[in-house]
């Protein structure tokens, strides 16, 4: 067992060390750089300067050794191309503890408020609930998050003017970047929890479960919600590659000084050590993400168990398959 | 575990004399009593059946017509500016009203819409073919290779996709329909390709290809009139699943800046030119908006209808 977590978490820095290392070869190898326009009028030795202080001058797989030795040593990941004097894991220690708050409540109302709709909606199949879970889930799943947000931000803040229109540090300032953030992982989770809950309910067992004379509740905590669950693990790694997505937009929308507002700054503005940065910090939250997926696996379902004890499991064989 | 070699078709292992026994003849049974349909016409009739699958075809159907022909029979060229007509009003001359630069709206919503659909489509369909290839090619060779295949598979599929899009939008530094088709193709091929290989390998250890290969069908035989007609269901209705992410995500990125570039237009460049006069100018976000959520419906809808019919295992 203890083999075989070693072995997961191995192969979780092993695919980081790998995207991280493409990702830093593929934003150096675009033609130009970020310190091109801004260095044109100036004297030669003054650019020779300026790109010997960023390492700019060094042949690129020198770049490439010193941005993993000043990780290791100094667990710095550089100074940003567009900020002077600005370290970008300052940003990310600034900004970070924003946008993960944000997904974490987008993440953990969505995926509650999907599950319980679904299982509402399976089992009232065909009645009022089941209708009303099937809109909510249509409705997430056409509707893009920027129309969303749009018109959220009309109604509740200039029509109404129920919510403050920008700002950010107080509770209310959650509320609605977070509803848009929610809608779609309850559009997912219903829809998937009311397919698979269908599914239980026609099995034998809970048959079995019914003619014991068991009670409802029980039946249905004990035997269809932990079955239930079981795929709606699997789809959480996914969901928080979708909620980083998200947060690009939201954030960008409603003015929040998080990550993904300074992600896509760092994009259009070509601040090439930021990006790397921070797509070094987002896939190490999806990957990461993924590893606990698999841990999760491990103590819910006995049948990952014995795979691992009989050594027949793969350290990638629980990879998503959308995302 | 069944073997996964190569010689499949020759290899005996796993088989024992019992599974071979005469388990009595009933004559009786044979009697067709309904006349024979193949499977597209049963796939089909159940589809009839499920009227918002067909509400959603319809829907399809409408758009894609209007996508065709909107931009032909509007009053006005998609991308002519006219400052004169700046922000004209919906009226009979411009029947969804005209943008900032008094460009006639109802020409470049359906534009944008042949775009939108466009990448969608095409990109789920190059999906397809890699991933039917690929899975392919792991399922039939197996051992090692399949192995191999699909370590690569795992490690691609580890990666964040949209990160993937938006790295490489940035390296090609050309911004359009080829560098979003290539960014949005190229790691996401990899769900198809693990289905196929999955459902390939199940089906080459089902008891009917076992009977074809008794009876001395050769392999090429056998894939071609057995795994690929088996596998195809589930990949049109994968394909029918994936166009629409594929739009969502075009639209998520013309949005950010990153996707199609004026003067050429989509949804997703719509929305976000919109956005900043929401408040003053709502038809223009309205349109395009709703076009998007209409072609989710549309391909949703069929999706849920087409699982169900051609899917039977999925089938409730």
């Amino acid at each position: 067992m203890l083999k075989y977590v070693l072995k997961r978490i191995l192969y979780m820095f092993l695919v980081l060390f790998i995207v991280v290392s493409i990702t830093f070869f593929m934003i150096h190898s675009i033609p130009g750089d970020p310190l091109t326009a801004s260095v044109e009028n100036l004297p030669k030795a003054t650019r020779e300067n300026y790109y010997a202080r960023y390492g700019l001058d060094q042949p690129l797989f020198i770049q490439y050794i010193r941005f993993w030795k000043l990780f290791f040593t100094e667990g710095s990941l550089g100074e940003s191309l567009k900020y002077p004097g600005r370290m970008v894991e300052e940003f990310i220690y600034k900004y970070a503890p924003v946008s993960f708050g944000l997904g974490i409540w987008g993440l953990v109302i969505g995926v509650t408020l999907g599950i319980l709709l679904g299982i509402m909606a399976a089992l009232h199949k065909n009645r009022l609930p089941d209708y009303l879970a099937t809109l909510i889930a249509l409705i997430g799943t056409c509707i893009p998050a920027f129309v969303l947000a749009s018109l959220v931000q009309y109604y509740f803040t200039v029509k109404h003017m129920w919510f403050p229109t920008a700002g950010w540090g107080k509770p209310i300032h959650y509320v609605l970047p977070v509803l848009c953030m929610t809608l779609g992982p309850i559009a997912t989770y219903c829809r998937y929890m009311k397919s698979t809950t269908l599914d239980i309910i026609g099995q034998d067992y809970i048959l079995t479960a019914e003619s014991k004379g068991l009670r409802r509740p029980t039946i249905i905590l004990r035997h269809v919600l932990r079955n239930t669950l079981m795929p709606i693990v699997t789809m959480l790694a996914p969901s928080v590659a979708g909620l980083l997505g998200g947060s690009f937009i939201i954030e960008s929308m409603f003015a929040i000084p998080g990550l993904g507002t300074y992600f896509v700054k760092a994009i259009n503005s070509r601040d090439y050590t930021m990006v790397i940065g921070m797509n070094f910090l987002f896939t190490a939250t999806y990957v990461f993400s993924l590893l606990v997926v698999d841990l999760l696996y491990l103590v819910i379902d006995p049948r990952v168990r014995l795979e691992v004890k009989q050594n027949r499991r793969s350290v990638a064989s629980n990879v998503p398959d959308e995302q | 575990m069944s073997p996964m070699n190569s010689d499949w078709v020759n290899n005996t292992e796993g088989l024992t004399p019992e599974m071979f026994k005469t388990v009595g003849v009933d004559t009786t049974k044979d009697r067709v009593l309904r006349p024979h349909i193949s499977y597209w016409q049963d796939a089909w009739r159940r589809f009839r059946k499920n009227k918002l699958a067909v509400f959603g075809l319809i829907l399809l159907i409408f758009l894609t017509v209007m996508v065709i022909f909107g931009p032909i029979i509007a009053p006005h060229p998609h991308q002519d500016t006219n400052i004169k007509e700046s922000y004209h009003p919906i009226d009979s001359e411009y029947w969804f009203g005209a943008d900032k630069l008094g460009r006639d709206y109802f020409a470049r919503v359906w534009q944008g819409g042949r775009v939108s659909i466009f990448i969608g489509i095409t990109g789920a369909l190059i999906c397809a073919v890699i991933g039917c290839i690929y899975g392919g090619v792991a399922s039939y060779f197996g051992g090692r290779i399949d192995t191999f295949m699909m370590r690569i598979v795992e490690i691609l599929s580890s990666i964040p996709y949209l990160l993937v899009v938006i790295l490489l939008s940035m390296w090609m530094d050309a911004k359009g329909v080829k560098t979003l088709l290539l960014a949005m193709t190229l790691t996401g091929w990899t769900g198809i390709a693990r289905l196929v290989r999955s459902q390939m390998i199940t089906l080459r250890n089902s008891d009917y290809v076992l009977a074809a290969r008794l009876l001395g069908v050769r392999p090429m035989k056998i894939v071609t009139s057995h795994l690929i007609p088996n596998t195809i269901g589930i990949i049109i209705v994968n394909i029918t699943f994936r166009v629409p992410s594929l739009i969502f995500s075009e639209a998520f990125l013309s949005f950010l800046g990153l996707g199609i570039q004026a003067p050429d237009t989509s949804w997703g460049a719509l929305c976000s030119a919109a956005q900043t006069v929401f408040t003053f100018k709502p038809y223009l976000m309205f349109f395009p908006a709703i076009c998007i959520a209409l072609t989710m419906l549309a391909f949703t809808l069929m999706g849920d209808g087409l699982r169900d019919a051609l899917d039977p295992r999925q089938r409730k």
